[in-house]
C-alpha cells in the first residue's frame, strides 16, 4: 500500500508562526543540514547536506520547491 | 513602515558560557525569497548587520540560473583571517512579513567552494542604515 503526501501550499503567516513555535530541541538532529519546511512551516519534508542535494531530493520526491521554505540549521555547539 | 521579525531559538548541545550556561541561542533568522534568472527560492537567512556584503553559498547561484564564470570577484578576509574568493551577481530579494512585502535588486556574493545555501548566508545591513531601515528596502 502506498500513501501520497499532500503538500501544503505556501502560507507565509502560518509558516512564520509555526516555525517560531517549532521546539528548537527537535532540530538538533538536523544540525549542519539543509531542510525543507512544508508550506505552513509545521513539518520537515526533506533533509540534505547541501542546497543542491536538497533540491535534487525534492525533485525526486515530487515536492514543489516553490511551496517550501529552506533553512540551514546551524551547529552552534 | 518597518518590517519586523522575531528572533529564532536554536538549541545547543553544550552550555554557552557567554550566556551564563544557557542551552539555547536566539538569532535573527528571517525568510527571504531570492529570485534569479531562472528560479527562485524562499530561504531562511541570518540577518547580520556586521557583514559588509550579502552572501549565499555557491551552489545556490547555479540553482538560480546565475553564471558566475565571468562575474566580478574580490578576495575577502573573514574573521578567521584567511582569504576567500567571492564572485558577485545581481539577484532580486523579496522580503515578507504577514502584513506586507518589499522587493529590490542587489549585487550579492557567492564564495567559491561554499556548499549549502544557507550555511554562509549572511544578509548584510546596508551601509549607514539600521536593521529596520534595510528591511524596508530601497
Amino acid at each position: 500500500m502506498s500513501t501520497t503526501r499532500v503538500q501544503k501550499p505556501l502560507d507565509m503567516a502560518a509558516m512564520m508562526a509555526n516555525r517560531a513555535a517549532y521546539p528548537p530541541e527537535q532540530l538538533l538532529p538536523f544540525r549542519d543540514k539543509v531542510i525543507a519546511w512544508d508550506g505552513d512551516g509545521s513539518e520537515i519534508l526533506a533533509v540534505a547536506d547541501s542546497f543542491k542535494e536538497l533540491c535534487a531530493i525534492m525533485d525526486a520526491e515530487g515536492i514543489d520547491a516553490s511551496q517550501v521554505s529552506i533553512e540551514w540549521i546551524p551547529n552552534l555547539g | 513602515m518597518t518590517l519586523q521579525f522575531d528572533y529564532r531559538r536554536f538549541s545547543l548541545t553544550s552550555p554557552a558560557i557567554a550566556l551564563g550556561g544557557a542551552l539555547t541561542r536566539d538569532k535573527p533568522v528571517i525568510p527571504v525569497t531570492v529570485i534569479g534568472p531562472t528560479n527562485s527560492y524562499l530561504v531562511w537567512g541570518l540577518l547580520d548587520p556586521g557583514s559588509d556584503d550579502t552572501v549565499f553559498d555557491e551552489d545556490l547561484a547555479e540553482l538560480l540560473g546565475i553564471d558566475l564564470d565571468n562575474a566580478p570577484f574580490a578576495d575577502l578576509i573573514g574573521v578567521g583571517g584567511s582569504a576567500i574568493r567571492v564572485r558577485y551577481a545581481p539577484v532580486t530579494f523579496r522580503l515578507w512579513s504577514p502584513h506586507e512585502r518589499r522587493e529590490w535588486s542587489a549585487l550579492v556574493g557567492f564564495p567559491e567552494g561554499s556548499r549549502s545555501a544557507a550555511q554562509s548566508l549572511r544578509v548584510a545591513a546596508k551601509q549607514g542604515e539600521t536593521h529596520s531601515g534595510w528591511a524596508e528596502g530601497p
